[in-house]
């Protein structure tokens, strides 16, 4: 695959984690319960838990800045662009896995919203090295 | 790939790992806010935490060596703090259990002393923050008093004085008592009570698992 249709992929990945954090950051500024698909009640629970915001700055506004970011990456030809792609993307999987633990495992309660993100920053890391390969000769 | 750019890769990625890592550090500090602030503003009254007149009640039946309340403590009791004690929901009921050694006796007794000053939870966040191993003889004179000198707002003085008075071994006995009578056989144990009846939650339970039982409680 092209280093151009590689950044293609990575801005459709970008975009659709944006609308997701987006999302989740204003219902969270808003107070408002995310629609959570099927009859549980988790999206509210982790939104309401002490984890959702970092000194008081929701995480999901964190994601809105991986997302520009990889966005910016990808609408930027080179090495350099693609190389900071891949340190957003490496960035948000691991705190990504972190978040899922803390679903998992001691919040006890699983945010569709939060999950469909960890699985776009997964996509996101693979696109980013896969292009990184091609551009770094 | 030149050398150049594997070296980038290489620093890039232990770049990435450290603000990962500081994300997660900052993602911990965020909440606990220490006792101070996680029971800023709500009334204490002896084991109790919160309104009287709040309409859930969640007695716990804790041990203060017990590594799973201790578990409870850190990861579960501040969001239940925020979520409903703060907003006068739940009133929290410790009830000290000294069953597993003679660390259990001593770390009872402190925390009930400090309940005289209406310092029982502050005191008690810091036993669980500062949990040692079961039975490893970790509650030595100096690490309880240590505590009590970090828990604002207690007269060390006071407390010395109270650990040995009377109404401390009555309290633990009654807790003993108020356990049996409840069934409760393990800890921590939450019996969450109101006006929609009650229920019984075991073990470190997450905050979705008090959500629920709340709700079911607290519909009359």
């Amino acid at each position: 695959m092209s280093e151009r249709a590689l950044r293609g992929l990575l801005a459709a990945v970008a975009v659709a984690g944006l609308l997701v954090s987006a999302y989740l950051t204003w219902s969270q500024l808003r107070g408002v319960a995310p629609i959570c698909v099927g009859s549980g009640s988790g999206c509210q629970t982790v939104q309401t838990s002490r984890y959702a915001q970092i000194m008081g700055f929701p995480v999901a506004a964190l994601g809105v800045l991986a997302y520009a970011g990889l966005l910016l990456s990808a609408a930027i030809r080179g090495e350099r662009s693609a190389l900071f792609g891949l340190f957003v993307a490496l960035v948000s999987v691991l705190f990504s896995a972190y978040l899922t633990y803390l679903e998992l495992f001691v919040i006890g309660a699983i945010c569709q919203w939060c999950l469909a993100s960890a699985v776009l920053v997964v996509a996101a890391l693979i696109l980013t090295a896969l292009r990184l390969g091609r551009t770094a000769k | 790939m030149q050398k150049g750019t594997k070296r980038l890769v290489v620093a890039m990625a232990v770049v990435a790992v450290a603000v990962a890592g500081l994300l997660v550090v900052l993602s911990q500090l965020g909440g606990a806010g220490g006792s101070q602030e996680m029971f800023a503003g709500i009334p204490q009254d002896g084991t109790r935490l919160g309104r009287e007149e709040a309409p859930v009640t969640i007695s716990l039946y804790e041990d203060f060596q017990c590594p799973a309340c201790g578990q409870f403590a850190r990861e579960t009791l501040p969001e239940v703090v925020e979520r409903y004690v703060k907003p006068g929901e739940v009133k929290l009921i410790s009830e000290t259990l000294a069953f597993l050694g003679p660390d259990s006796i001593s770390t009872g007794r402190a925390a009930i002393a400090a309940g005289e000053q209406d310092r029982y939870w502050n005191y008690a966040y810091l036993l669980f923050e500062n949990q040692g191993g079961e039975n490893s003889g970790y509650a030595t004179e100096e690490f309880l008093t240590n505590l009590a000198e970090e828990t604002q707002g207690l007269d060390v003085g006071e407390w010395e004085e109270a650990r040995d008075a009377p109404f401390v071994e009555e309290e633990l006995e009654a807790a003993q008592q108020r356990a049996s009578s409840e069934g409760v056989q393990a800890t921590p144990t939450l019996v969450v009570s109101g006006p929609g009846g009650e229920t019984t939650l075991r073990g470190a339970v997450p905050i979705s698992e008090v959500e629920k039982a709340v709700e079911e409680v607290r519909a009359g």
